[in-house]
């Protein structure tokens, strides 16, 4: 009975955190069970997990525990379906970009990737011989007509109700047809056991998130569709110091910056700063609108020359 | 002991050797430019407008003014910006930093208008102890009041909406507050949506009013949640009207799945496709068996000849 | 051809022919080491396989850009070479060309060989290749994949079936003959013979199933070759986006399944005494053969990289520069001349249309066929859209691990192994249809 008290009070006091992003791993969302077990082990390895009111807590590693918050059917149905009435979109502003890298490490912190696995990546880039180079953000773009879904021998990823495009890593068969398909290299490969497969074989598969990432099959950005659920900006929006990232619901008309948290009208924010998609010409209509890096907020500092610096 | 010493001073003039070259990489403010005031008095409507500003393009980094709450970036964190230190700079000095900017922090010269610039330096120096007297010039004062109170009028027809800010006096009258800045917030997924306009100042009946775009859109029924309130709690404390309105353009979401495509899953596939495979297949494959079955005859064929 | 060889064997009898035939399959020591030589590959193979299952497709040289490697290379090359089926016994064999008799059961045990393990090296590039059955439960038809599987299947039981019913007359022979065979040999002759005894009805039907098949499997096999190419032409890469990806596949096909059909033809010949049945006609028909499907295919080539090259188009300039002069270019030029001009120019010249030279100009078409897959596949990768960065070293390039050469190496011996047991238990030249040809009378008993 004693026990009991105290594994409720911890678990409360946990809660009452929330933690959600951890600094030395990430922890989608854990609770405390067994932790009068957990005392009774030797003196155990504390991890540091970072709460979402930004402390930094240390916490005895035995009494974590994923929360299965809803069974695989369940997150499975509703990850197919997407969120009704939605339809997302995101607006790259390359005027503010300078190559921070937050949304990089956020999104692989979120998704469990490796320093080298990107589901979202900032490129250099420079279109012709003489014209400006510039830093570009990018994520899946979420095509309204997706080659890769298209050539998907068994619907493991496919295009929901509100537009994400999503994977399914319990039915993908690691043909890598979808990565031959993708004009803009978007998607990723788990060649070997993921990074921490260990540590997250218990967790309940997410589809929203891809997490835990699977071994032997394809992986890619879905817009922090999870976090979308809870109507949270995605990872990478929320992570950028910078303001670069907006996102939100076409239909909604509204698009909100990640940075200072300001609400903008899409089509006004498209409009007035000459909004485009990227490779238009290839018919995949994407939902990643960028902004043209005029009027930058900061100088160009890369260097597209020097490959080296890009590693 | 000499030796010491020797090294001692060795290290103290390598210290300020190498402190000269931080400086003399940090920043460096021509004197012309040192000279700037700012051109736009500190009135409270100036400051509000300064700490709007400041919200939106600087507090993700520098954090609130005076609380120390910024980012912590590496290897420069940034600075505090309601902090004395900092705030004993001139106008002109700010305004050059922001323009130009360094390092992390973006260069604003072209993001930010000018008069949004000495705003938000306006609302730093409220944070001023050397210059805070200056301020409140020819202001509009509203009495001291008790029991602020927002109603809220939506027009339909018209689109509009009629803020009314009025508290009660000293002497029990209710009257109207004017000169406070209202905000007129739509919710969307994500954030409020500020549609407030260009003057959303009370006037001297506490009244504002606001023209709803006509071309937002809402949900099926054209509805929208409403969040108006006073922009600074500061005045009156937190102070707003949440509503749902229909004001919105009816907007009925497309589904893309309700198409069927080449992308989309099997059972969203072209009919053209399905009977195209479904058709080959069957028609190969029923000569396949056609032909096995016919070769059950052969051993028969060979009796026939006896 | 007026000034051809007059044709020597017409002394030849049926017995004769019976036992030309038969005596190899059972009398021929090195076989049997050849089988034991492939088996102990396969073994040792299948253990880098092993590997690669238990650790994960991570031990390849593919990374997240070059995701189609070795093994899809492979595949393409597989495909192409099981087409000679197709064309030997379906095409020239409805045309009524008798010369192709001896031949073209060689040619079905090719096509049967290569496509079987087709399939089988599309498994072994799969990820997760424990869920191969969700092609079947979950199949999208909008995908090239599944037309693909369906199609790969179709062909494989068609050119089996191509491969047995015009062999059912020597099983039946085979059945009477091999009387040393071993008990299940002789009762698997016994089944696949179907009583058949070459009465008139017999001979009338068999025939038209078996023609009934050779029209049927023309655009199976068209469709697998085509089918094979929108893998590629599907998608939005420089190099694969192009419209004649289809019948440029086709014609490739022809030529590397020819150059295969030769190679085995001459192996047969030496291996087996067949010199009196497999003779210089054959391969100077082949080697006329060959030179027009590698005209055909030239030509394709040339719309394929002189357009494009032409235009040099933003994507497009970057992988052709790399074709032509720059990290892919001795492949290139080599799979090219090597594997098509030089051969042209030679073999229009009757002395390079003997055995033993075109045997040899055929294994650099073969090798060509090969390193043309690659450069199909690996270079498109290698040149996406937007530029490859913030990756480790090993993504920008694509070199082969030796656990993927291994595994590529398996599934040639699995071809191998197959011709072998098929050529050990099936006569590789027709019996009746050469004595028929030969207007000598057959007969089978009961």
């Amino acid at each position: 009975m004693k026990e009991e008290t105290s594994n409720n009070s911890r678990r409360k006091f946990l809660k009452s955190f929330g933690i959600s992003v951890g600094a030395a791993g990430v922890v989608s969302s854990f609770s405390l069970i067994g932790a009068a077990k957990a005392a009774a082990k030797k003196p155990a390895e504390m991890v540091n997990l970072l709460t979402q009111d930004g402390q930094l807590v240390q916490v005895d590693k035995n009494q974590l525990r994923p929360t299965v918050n809803e069974p695989l059917d369940e997150l499975q149905k509703r990850g197919r379906e997407g969120i009704p009435g939605k339809s997302f979109v995101m607006v790259i502003d390359l005027s503010k970009c300078r190559n921070a890298r937050k949304c990089m490490s956020a999104c692989q912190n979120h998704h469990q990737l490796r320093a080298d696995q990107h589901h979202i990546n900032v490129l250099q880039m420079q279109d012709a011989d003489h014209t400006a180079p510039y830093f570009m953000p990018k994520p899946c773009q979420h095509c309204d007509n997706p080659p890769c879904t298209k050539v998907c021998p068994v619907d493991a990823t496919f295009k929901r109700q509100d537009g994400i495009v999503l994977i399914d890593n319990e039915r993908c068969i690691g043909c890598r047809f979808c990565i031959a398909a993708c004009p803009y290299s978007a998607r990723i490969f788990q060649w070997t056991e993921p990074k921490d497969a260990e540590k997250y074989k218990d967790l309940t598969y997410n589809i929203e998130a891809n997490v835990p990432q699977k071994k032997g099959t394809v992986s890619k950005c879905l817009f922090s569709a999870d976090r979308l659920r809870e109507d949270k900006l995605p990872s990478c929006v929320s992570a950028c110091p910078n303001g670069v990232y907006y996102f939100g619901d076409r239909n909604e008309d509204a698009v909100t910056n990640g940075t200072s948290g300001e609400t903008v009208r899409f089509s006004k924010l498209i409009e007035d700063n000459a909004g485009y998609t990227l490779m238009e010409e290839l018919g995949t209509k994407p939902r990643v609108y960028y902004l043209p890096p005029k009027n930058r907020a900061f100088e160009f500092n890369g260097d597209l020359l020097n490959e080296e610096n890009l590693h | 002991m000499k030796n010491t010493i020797k090294n001692i001073a060795a290290l103290f003039l390598i210290f300020i050797f190498s402190g000269s070259l931080a400086n003399a990489q940090g920043w460096t403010v021509p004197n012309s430019a040192k000279k700037k005031q700012n051109p736009y008095e500190a009135t409270s409507k100036n400051v509000s407008t300064g700490k709007k500003i400041y919200n939106l393009h600087c507090k993700s980094c520098h954090g609130d003014p005076t609380i120390a709450n910024m980012l912590p970036l590496a290897p420069v964190a940034p600075t505090d910006l309601g902090a004395q230190n900092f705030l004993v700079q001139s106008d002109g000095e700010i305004y050059y930093k922001v323009n130009k900017g360094q390092g992390a922090m973006p260069t604003f010269e072209k993001t930010i208008s000018d008069e949004d610039k000495w705003m938000v330096i306006a609302f730093l120096r409220s944070f001023d102890k050397n210059k805070k007297v200056k301020q409140q010039v020819a202001e509009v004062k509203n009495p001291e009041v008790t029991d602020v109170k927002l109603e809220l009028n939506v027009n339909e027809a018209n689109k509009t909406l009629l803020a009314k800010l009025s508290g009660v006096t000293k002497k029990g009258k209710r009257v109207g507050l004017q000169g406070i800045e209202m905000s007129f917030l739509v919710k969307r997924s994500f954030g409020y949506l500020d549609v407030s306009g260009e003057d959303p100042y009370t006037n001297e009946k506490g009244d504002v009013k606001v023209q709803f775009p006509a071309d937002l859109p809402g949900d099926r029924e054209g509805q929208v949640n409403m969040l108006v309130k006073v922009t600074d709690d500061d005045f009156y404390g937190k102070l707003e009207e949440a509503r749902v309105v229909t004001l919105g353009v009816p907007t009925d979401p497309v589904n893309p799945l309700d198409e069927r495509a080449m992308w989309g899953t099997r059972a969203n596939a072209p009919i053209w496709i399905i009977v195209t495979f479904v058709g080959g297949v069957l028609a190969i494959w029923s000569v396949i068996f056609l032909v096995l079955f016919q070769m059950i005859k052969l051993p028969k064929l060979a009796k026939s000849k006896d | 051809m007026n000034d051809l060889p007059k044709q020597k064997e017409t002394n030849l009898s049926f017995e004769k022919i019976k036992k030309d035939i038969l005596h190899p399959m059972q009398n021929h020591k090195g076989l049997e080491l050849w089988i034991v030589f492939l088996i102990t590959v396969i073994s040792v193979c299948g253990w880098a396989y092993y590997i690669q299952l238990k650790d994960g497709l991570g031990v390849t040289g593919m990374r997240d850009y070059v995701s189609w490697g070795l093994y899809i290379a492979n595949f393409v090359f597989f495909v192409a070479v099981s087409l000679v089926g197709m064309l030997i016994s379906s095409i020239l064999g409805l045309l009524r060309i008798d010369w192709i008799t001896p031949i073209s059961r060689i040619a079905e045990i090719i096509a049967v060989a290569f496509v079987a393990v087709a399939g089988l090296v599309i498994v072994l590039d799969m990820g997760r290749p424990d869920r191969v059955l969700n092609v079947m439960i979950h199949g999208r038809f909008q995908s090239p994949i599944l037309w693909d599987v369906t199609v790969i299947t179709t062909y494989l039981t068609v050119s089996a079936l191509l491969l047995i019913l015009p062999m059912i007359p020597d099983l039946a022979i085979c059945k009477k003959e091999l009387t040393k065979a071993s008990p299940i040999m002789k009762k698997l002759y016994n089944i696949l013979s179907l009583g058949y005894i070459n009465t008139p009805e017999q001979h009338k039907h068999l025939h038209k199933m078996i023609r009934t098949l050779m029209v049927l499997i023309v655009p199976i096999g068209l469709a697998i070759h085509t089918v094979t190419s929108w893998l590629f032409a599907a998608t939005l890469r420089n190099g694969w986006d192009t419209t004649i990806f289809g019948p440029y596949f086709v014609a490739g096909a022809f030529v590397a399944g020819s150059a295969a059909l030769i190679i085995a033809m001459y192996f047969f010949r030496v291996n087996y005494k067949l010199q009196d049945y497999i003779t210089d006609l054959q391969f100077d028909k082949m080697g006329k053969l060959l030179v027009a499907v590698c005209l055909v295919y030239l030509y394709f080539n040339l719309n394929e990289f002189l357009v494009p090259g032409y235009k040099m188009k933003t994507g497009d300039d970057i992988h052709l520069k790399e074709l032509f002069y720059g990290n892919w270019a001795i492949m290139f030029w080599a799979s090219q001349l090597l594997g098509n001009i030089i051969p042209i120019i030679l073999l229009v010249n009757k002395k390079f249309r003997k055995p033993l030279p075109i045997m040899i100009i055929s294994l650099f078409v073969l090798a060509g066929a090969w390193f043309k897959r690659y450069v199909i596949v690996i270079p498109t990768m290698l040149h996406p859209h937007l530029p490859i960065q913030n990756v480790p070293e090993n993504f920008v390039h694509y070199y082969p691990s030796a656990i993927e050469i291994s595994v590529t190496v398996l599934s040639f011996a699995l071809v191998l192994l197959i011709i072998t047991v098929l050529s050990k238990i099936f006569p590789v030249v027709p019996i009746v249809e050469t004595a028929e040809s030969k207007g000598i009378e057959v007969k089978i008993d009961a």
